[in-house]
């Protein structure tokens, strides 16, 4: 829904050039270009900076009109611009796109069936009733895959409170939860 | 819902979750999904690794991560920008950018009196942003002005009557091209005033 939406938004610079609707794809987006290039720029003296300014720079002039998935062609791009900086800047090699390794840290954060239904138990200990149900809420929006901001609006309506009320909510839950386990844990 | 492998909007949840994710703060359903995802798509994964990499380069404070995040966003954008007139620069050659910009010796001559004596207050101002250009008079006349704008070939470019009682007067520049322009200002037979103006003076190579 979003994505078609964004869409829309994208065809819209292709043809008219107007910021307005480039600003939206590109606050939208930025930030998975940049987690992607760090990631795969990690093991290599190549710039993240440099390959997310260049991503960018590809969609703002050359205006390619997107018939599909604006995300997945944007990622797409990003894994593109990657491999040709790694050819220019190795030339005697030839790319042979590395798969990417978990690594320790992403690791240790797997659990298994039982781990999470522990966790399930000891997040219900830590919070209270209403803010255990208002996690429960947002795990199950988010879960069944609507976006962040969907999910948002979702729970503004069924808590009846504002937008903003969610965001900081969330946030005020997640630091009790964080601290809870912590204190746990010693 | 997209399968795993598809690359749709939905598949990257955000960094903040992830963030979440990796602390161990989730409901283990959502957990499990997350992880289900991670392990089903290359495209994912490499996101998460790029999101926990920036956590921890940011003390593992999500909040120092976004601001640190919302620099590099506002630095890539002004970049863009600083490009895109870059760009334009170089749609003219270097060539056509120095004689667009060559002053005039007989309109630049013509300045010196007037500015000596001070004979008006007139200003021009130019907006390139909304390519719009703004003639100050300083002071309301009684009389009539002929207003004409020439380059620096002595083309005449546009000509205007600007009714007496008048402070602004404002005209589009759209189709000029960059370069030195002047302006006459004259009232019957009285000596005309002559102001020098420059259109996008950025795009100037000297």
């Amino acid at each position: 829904m979003k994505d078609r939406h964004l869409l829309e938004i994208w065809n819209r610079y292709v043809t008219t050039g107007d910021e307005i609707a480039f600003m939206e794809v590109y606050d939208t987006f930025y930030e998975d270009t940049l987690h992607f290039a760090t990631a795969k720029c990690r093991n290599s003296h190549i710039e993240v900076s440099e390959v997310v300014s260049e991503v960018w720079d590809k969609l703002w002039s050359k205006k390619p009109p997107i018939k599909e998935s604006i995300h997945g062609y944007i990622i797409r791009t990003t894994q593109n611009t990657f491999i040709d900086f790694f050819r220019k800047s190795n030339k005697t090699e030839s790319y042979d796109d590395p798969k990417v390794v978990i690594t320790q840290t992403v690791a240790t954060a797997f659990l298994e069936k039982e781990e999470a239904e522990q966790r399930d138990f000891e997040i219900q200990e830590c919070l209270e009733e209403k803010d255990y149900k208002f996690i429960r809420e947002m795990a199950d929006s988010l879960k069944f895959g609507y976006t962040k901001q969907e999910t948002y609006e979702h729970l503004s309506k069924a808590f009846n409170i504002a937008i903003n009320t969610v965001r900081n909510n969330r946030n005020i839950i997640m630091k009790k939860l964080k601290t809870c386990r912590a204190n746990r844990s010693k | 819902m997209a399968n795993i492998e598809d690359n749709s909007y939905n598949n990257f949840y955000d960094s903040e979750l992830i963030v979440e994710f990796l602390q161990g703060l989730l409901p283990g359903d959502l957990h499990l999904k997350i992880q289900e995802q991670i392990e089903g798509s290359e495209m994912f994964r490499t996101y998460v690794e790029g999101v926990q990499i920036n956590f921890e380069k940011s003390g593992k404070d999500r909040e120092k991560m976004e601001a640190s995040i919302a620099e590099k966003k506002a630095r890539t954008l002004q970049q863009l920008k600083r490009e895109t007139t870059l760009g334009e620069k170089l749609s003219y050659t270097l060539a056509q950018l120095q004689a667009f910009f060559l002053p005039n010796p007989q309109l630049e001559l013509a300045l010196q009196p007037t500015r000596m004596t001070g004979a008006s207050a007139s200003k021009i101002a130019i907006d390139n942003a909304t390519e719009i250009l703004t003639l100050n008079l300083g002071k309301t006349t009684t009389e009539v002005i002929d207003f004409e704008l020439f380059d620096n070939k002595i083309q005449s470019i546009e000509k205007h009557k600007i009714p007496a009682n008048v402070k602004d007067f404002t005209l589009s520049i759209s189709s000029f091209h960059p370069g030195i322009y002047y302006a006459q200002l004259s009232v019957d037979d009285a000596t005309p005033y002559i102001v020098r103006f420059y259109v996008r003076e950025d795009l100037n190579p000297e």
